[in-house]
């Protein structure tokens, strides 16, 4: 393999700076080096690794219903609002306290609950709360106001934010990676960025053949990435390509190498969580992951659909954080969920429900200063046909994780103060 | 951005070519830019029959698109679920959802009715974009259909609120068949397009309780731009557009809707309404130049052009009536235009990428319109869908690592034969009536290769980077190329297939 006698491409900065410190200059690989390799070289030493906090994001899309995952079983309206939907037999439940339990095929967050790894924020929304799905969504993925519309989102803003004045690419990994086919719009931002994405039918594309003389030969796409472009936005093109390239090889790497003894769900969530750790575990400087859940929209015969997608969330987000915890990286990652809205608080006459307001929003990692329940049972005391009131806006949970976690002044993100809530210490 | 307006007068910058400018390269730039590609046949024949003629051709008539006969039946579909639903009898289910719901439920026909209507909208939704990209992907309707896309992007509507197939495409129509309008005449139809009215509440504003939605965006993004208007001139202008409503798919003044006292617009007072508003939106002079840039930006380059280019060209425009096709001519046959650099300095979009592969592979488009549909979302751009009222900003952010692979996957798919054996009967349907209709070459197989293969390897390098990227052929493309045929193992034709798709996956070929 290494009698080619083209160089390949280095596949991480470290494997760069140790190639141009064994004398292999700049040039002598490429004639166009991506941007993470210049700007590494023109400061001749690498990026700060030290151990940053990760925050992943898990979306579950379609609307969850909170009320039968978080299910106020003390609550005889609750039975009265759902005579058929509502979850009877209060063995099966988890309880959380003397109000609300988990779903009964949620044991295993209930455990983390127990653990103090894992929080439910109750009755989490905004006000003027808007039912389409479409508009809900980008609400939240922007942190907009409800009559508000913005295009970039809360993450795609932290990073243009967080980032300003460094170098773009001094990093060579991506900044965000997503589980999605298309870019998730909490990532959209107003500069580019190196986004990478890893949905089910991620893999590398490019054939590898052999030359003549039996060495390995550099896919073509590689050779033409490393041309130098005419014009600025040629060389954006190619800086991206073979920014996607390295990445994209990287990434099946550590993919196709990860071993773990922890049995994750077969489940898209599941296998795209197993993914998220394998990079983090890695050593990734990625710091933001987005994954995604969907089915959650559940109009009709919701019972059954809907228990089986919460054990399916249940069990992927144990095995995720189980299989941090053996890499030890449990604390240095915290993990978010979020729905666009939660369902109408009584049931509709298909045995299912309708898009609502507010609803529960889980958190999770080994480094939270509180777990458990956050925020009082549901008000179910409302009029025929009413709906949930939200008791905590979702910008004060972006807040904490900003300032909290990430580090970062939130207002300078999401453009006015939020009082901040205190599972993250 | 090299442009000096000391050096190089806006007069002269808008003046037409000088005709010993024209020539093989700024008829290839030209076609690069007004539609998806410049096959070597097209550019010959551009260049041949002049600049006048091909703006002619490309701007001159208005070319009607035939929605698909599915879309017909969906319309007829959607008013016989609401009648029956009238009636209360029950409407009919289809099988998918009858699945979705499983057996022995209970659905109330209301809660059916929505059901099966979403389900028909999205289906029909996507055959019509198909249908589309279809007429769009006939190089001859190709100028038009970018200059409708252009104007769809301004006037913008989005299919995930309006939903309505029908309605989507009677608006895009609607902006397709008025480009040689002025664009102050555009605006007043727009305000009633249906697709319009609700995408921007105006059916909810009525006097008493103005929604200032449309109002906002009509001054903001489609006629003047942020900073040359007032909250107030919002507040005003949303009273005056009260009363707007939708009635049989028409847009309807419903007087007693209407705010009927006198407001306040840009300084002038009256009892205005909706075509009032236009007026006095164009009697400002940001108006001139805000449409103008927003062309600029979609056809010429990414930089905004310093000031005094912008002055001119907005004073030329108002001149000519505010004519969106006027705007195009003098643009396209200017001076600026073909100045070096802003050749093969703008990205391509999604549907410019799909459309020029298919044109310069003479290609169909694929009959299978949810995988065409998926692909272009996983490229960043659902047709008729733009995330939200700004529309796409294009440019540089097309362009991520997941955008970039999922072009690449277009091409491969491009490159794989279709084994019609793994088809669902349904798709083998689709495959069959577009072969019967001549349009079912939707894949490169090693026939087509062929040709190419037969060539040298100097003549494959050669033919591959002057016919497809837009830029100068560059010595080290070549290179490439020669080196990797000449020193890879694997059969001739293997190779050619990788070159190829290589090349279309190439950064340069993104460009335009």
């Amino acid at each position: 393999m290494n009698n080619s006698p083209r160089p390949r491409l280095p596949t991480t900065r470290r494997e760069f700076l140790r190639m141009s410190g064994a004398g292999l200059g700049l040039l002598a690989f490429s004639t166009y080096a991506p941007r993470f390799l210049t700007d590494a070289a023109a400061a001749n030493v690498p990026a700060p690794e030290k151990d940053k906090r990760i925050l992943v994001l898990v979306q579950l899309a379609g609307g969850n219903d909170g009320l039968n995952t978080v299910v106020p079983y003390a609550d005889d309206l609750y039975y009265k609002l759902r005579p058929r939907l509502g979850i009877k037999d209060v063995s099966t439940l988890h309880k959380l306290d003397d109000h609300v339990a988990l779903a009964p095929p949620c044991s295993a967050m209930a455990n983390l609950a127990k653990e103090g790894k894992f929080a439910v924020l109750q009755n989490v929304g905004y006000p003027n709360p808007n039912r389409s799905h479409f508009r809900s969504s980008e609400i939240w993925e922007t942190a907009s106001d409800a009559d508000a519309f913005l295009s970039d989102g809360w993450m795609g803003r932290y990073l243009d934010n967080c980032c300003e004045g460094a170098p773009d690419d001094a990093n060579s990994d991506p900044v965000g990676i997503h589980s999605t086919l298309t870019l998730p719009q909490t990532f959209s931002a107003n500069d580019p960025k190196n986004y990478f994405g890893i949905s089910g039918n991620f893999r590398g594309f490019q054939r590898q053949h052999r030359r003549k003389d039996g060495a390995a030969f550099k896919p073509l796409l590689d050779e033409f990435a490393e041309i130098k472009p005419a014009n600025d936005t040629g060389n954006f093109l190619s800086h991206t390509l073979m920014d996607a390239l390295v990445t994209e090889k990287r990434v099946q790497q550590i993919l196709d190498a990860y071993q773990t003894t922890v049995t994750y769900p077969n489940a898209p969530l599941g296998q795209s969580l197993k993914r998220v750790t394998s990079l983090i575990a890695a050593g990734l400087e990625t710091r933001v992951y987005f994954c995604q859940q969907t089915g959650y929209d559940t109009h009709a015969n919701q019972f059954n659909n809907h228990q089986k997608l919460l054990g399916d969330l249940s069990d992927s987000l144990a095995a995720f954080q189980a299989d941090l915890a053996a890499h030890g990286l449990d604390k240095q990652v915290l993990t978010m969920t979020f729905s666009e809205f939660g369902r109408r608080p009584y049931e509709n006459d298909a045995q299912g429900t309708d898009h609502g307001t507010a609803a529960p929003l889980f958190v999770m990692s080994g480094a939270l200063k509180q777990g458990g329940v956050i925020g009082e049972a549901p008000n179910l005391n409302i009029p025929a046909k009413g709906d949930l009131t939200y008791k905590i806006d979702f910008r004060q949970v972006y807040a904490t994780v900003l300032d909290k976690w990430m580090e970062t002044d939130p207002t300078s993100v999401l453009g006015q103060k939020f009082t901040e809530l205190p599972f993250l210490g | 951005m090299t442009l000096d307006p000391a050096k190089f007068t806006p007069t002269q910058a808008w003046s037409p070519l000088k005709p010993e400018d024209w020539n093989q390269d700024a008829a290839r730039h030209l076609l690069h830019r007004i539609g998806f590609s410049a096959t070597p046949d097209r550019v010959d024949q551009v260049f041949k029959q002049g600049l006048q003629k091909t703006l002619d051709d490309a701007f001159g008539t208005v070319r009607p698109f035939t929605p698909p006969e599915s879309l017909a039946a969906y319309v007829q579909k959607r008013s016989e679920l609401i009648a029956g639903q009238r009636m209360g009898a029950p409407p009919p289910l289809s099988n998918k959802a009858a699945i979705r719901i499983g057996q022995g439920a209970a659905i109330p026909p209301q809660r059916q009715l929505a059901m099966d209507l979403n389900q028909l909208q999205q289906q029909a939704f996507h055959e019509f974009v198909q249908a589309w990209l279809t007429f769009a992907a006939q190089p001859e309707n190709s100028p038009q259909e970018n200059l409708t896309m252009f104007l769809a992007n301004v006037l913008v509507v989005a299919q995930s609120k309006v939903k309505d197939p029908e309605r989507i495409h009677n608006h895009i129509n609607l902006l397709r068949t008025s480009f040689q309008q002025p664009y102050p005449q555009i605006i007043k139809v727009v305000t009633y397009s249906p697709a319009m009215i609700q995408y921007l509440d105006l059916n909810t504003s009525v006097v008493g309780v103005p929604n200032e939605n449309f109002a906002r965006e009509v001054m903001e993004l489609f006629t003047l731009g942020e900073g040359h208007y007032t909250e107030n001139d919002i507040k005003e202008a949303a009273r005056a557009l009260t009363g707007i409503v939708v009635v049989n798919e028409q847009g309807f003044f419903a007087r007693r809707r209407w705010d009927n006292t006198v407001k306040t617009i840009f300084g002038k007072s009256g009892n205005f309404g909706a075509a009032d508003v236009a007026d006095l939106i164009f009697q400002e002079p940001a108006a001139r130049t805000h449409l103008p840039k927003r062309f600029l930006a979609y056809f010429l380059s990414p930089d905004a052009l310093p000031a005094p280019y912008m002055t001119e060209l907005g004073n030329q425009w108002s001149h000519n009536q505010f004519r969106v096709d006027q705007l195009a001519r003098t643009v396209f046959s200017s001076q600026l235009f073909y100045r070096p650099e802003f050749r093969g300095a703008m990205i391509k979009t999604p549907i410019q990428y799909y459309l020029g592969l298919c044109q310069d592979l003479s290609l169909d488009v694929s009959p299978f319109e949810n995988l065409v549909y998926q692909n272009l979302k996983s490229m960043g751009q659902e047709p008729f869908n733009p995330p939200n009222v700004r529309g796409w900003l294009g440019g540089k952010n097309w362009i991520n690592s997941s955008t970039f692979a999922a072009r690449r996957q277009q091409v491969q798919q491009m490159f794989n034969p279709t084994n019609t054996r793994n088809l669902t009967a349904d798709l083998q349907g689709k495959l069959l009536a577009a072969q019967q209709a001549g349009h079912g070459e939707i894949t490169m197989d090693n026939t087509r290769l062929q040709k190419l293969a037969d060539k040298s390897d100097e003549e494959i390098a050669s033919a591959l980077l002057n016919y497809y990227l837009a830029g100068e052929a560059t010595d080290a493309y070549r290179a490439d190329i020669l080196d990797y045929m000449k020193n890879n193992q694997g059969q001739r034709i293997e190779l050619v297939r990788d070159v190829v798709v290589a090349l279309f996956q190439s950064p340069s070929y993104h460009l335009c």
